[in-house]
């Protein structure tokens, strides 16, 4: 059974490597193919959640990841709506995680589609990854709990992909109701249903997988089991390997697609990028799959990416191919600061002492 | 470790335990610690059974949900060549 889990988590990263590469071929932004940070970003965009004309863009990547989980979790009869560890306080991680991503240029997942096309940069934050994640570990080991959740009525556990549909049609609809960037990264994507299906296809696998690019090092760290590892692996060498067929790869610091350079600030967003998905118990792309599966805290936790994303663009707290902003790099200190906070404040002494 | 020559008990039955979070199960492994269970460990939860917190406890000690058990436990399965039986939920 333990070769079962490994060959499907093995399977689920090759799958997301190559659709990260893919979907940019197909013409999504460069080493951006699939970012659930971008994306949601870009979806808080078109839902005119913040004006930067240039990242509006209702992704059906993100759409499709949630009602692939959605779907998948109603056949394997996983589909269990429980909610209320600590709700607000997921909002607010969920919020800082996404600010810290937004400086770094990339969740977890481009941050590994960004080591793969050669990105120097992103290997800079992959060491931030690490000792966030790291740090995150010890909060566990001295008590940390956002507290256990509880059943609740199957209505919260539809909401999240009811909206999923919602969205899908709008998108489908065409411009009317949402806002589509011009020009920028917003401008630049894969067909529509394209999109979709793989997303959808990686949704159940992720699903059933329970690939974690965060539980991989955790698990690592922890309890020294690799196996969700190998999945972030797998999505590394699945997208080298495309990057290299394609001519995509380019070993450097300077001129990466939407990256910048200013290491300081490619290391410390992504502690606090693995410092507080450890405190959620999931990384970024682990809340999409588990919301679609009625789990309302990850729910709660995407709309603190959602409200994340738009703060960072209508405050300039984002990065840009230019460089980190003052106000991000403030908002960088200030987003580990309140994890330390929540940290402390939610770990009891009795687990290990 | 000693536990390969002195066998801990008799009962050679093998239990995970799942949680709801993940200071249940460290705080399941100690308590289990305490009640004299040598083959105690923390282990990335079995995909076939969990979808909550990814830390599991496995264990030998016969399962008894007064000692061992409280409100973070999510679910007790006795494991037999591979099969799961659920003996225990906590919702």
């Amino acid at each position: 059974m333990k070769k079962k889990n490994l060959i499907l988590v093995v399977v689920t990263g090759l799958a997301l490597g190559a659709a990260g590469v893919g979907l940019m071929l197909l013409g999504n932004p460069g080493n951006m193919g699939f970012c659930i940070a971008c994306f949601i970003r870009d979806t808080a965009g078109a839902l005119k959640l913040h004006t930067a004309a240039v990242v509006q863009y209702a992704r059906p990547e993100i759409i499709g990841l949630i009602l692939g989980a959605f779907l998948i979790s109603l056949v394997t009869k996983e589909f269990k709506p429980r909610g209320g560890s600590s709700p607000l306080t997921r909002f607010m991680l969920g919020f800082f995680v996404m600010i810290s991503a937004l400086v770094f240029l990339g969740c977890p997942l481009r941050m590994v589609l960004r080591m793969a096309a050669g990105d120097l940069n992103a290997w800079v934050g992959l060491i931030g990854f690490i000792v966030g994640v790291f740090v995150g570990v010890q909060f566990l080991k001295k008590g940390y709990s956002l507290g256990r959740t509880y059943k609740k009525n199957v209505l919260e556990g539809l909401t999240m992909p009811a909206i999923q549909v919602v969205l899908l049609i709008a998108l489908i609809a065409g411009g009317v109701l949402l806002a589509v960037s011009a020009e920028g990264p917003g401008s630049m994507q894969a067909p529509i249903w394209i999109a979709f299906l793989l997303a959808l296809v990686i949704g159940v696998i992720a699903q059933r997988s329970r690939i974690c690019q965060m539980g991989g090092f955790r698990d690592l760290i922890m309890l020294k089991d690799p196996h969700l590892f190998w999945g972030g692996l797998a999505i590394f060498v699945a997208a080298l390997i495309f990057n290299l067929a394609a001519g995509k790869f380019t070993l450097s610091f300077a001129d990466q697609p939407i990256a910048h350079t200013e290491w300081l600030w490619n290391l410390l967003p992504m502690v606090g990028v693995g410092f507080g998905s450890v405190l959620l118990g999931g990384c970024p792309m682990r809340q999409l799959v588990l919301s679609g599966t009625g789990n309302i805290d990850s729910t709660i936790t995407l709309f603190g990416f959602l409200v994340g994303a738009a703060f960072s663009h209508n405050f300039s707290l984002a990065s840009s191919a230019a460089g980190s902003t003052p106000g991000g790099r403030i908002a960088t200190i200030v987003s580990l600061l309140v994890m330390l906070i929540i940290g402390f404040a939610y770990s009891r002494k009795s687990a290990n002492a | 470790m000693t536990s390969s020559v002195i066998l801990p008990t008799i009962n050679l039955m093998k239990y995970i335990a799942t949680f709801y979070t993940h200071f249940g199960a460290f705080s399941f492994n100690r308590r289990l610690e305490k009640l004299g269970d040598e083959s105690v460990k923390l282990i990335a939860a079995p995909r076939k059974i969990s979808v909550s917190c990814g830390t599991a406890v496995s264990f030998s000690l016969e399962f008894n949900p007064e000692t061992m058990a409280d409100e973070d436990t999510e679910a007790i399965y006795l494991v037999e060549d591979d099969i799961f039986t659920l003996i225990y939920h906590n919702e």
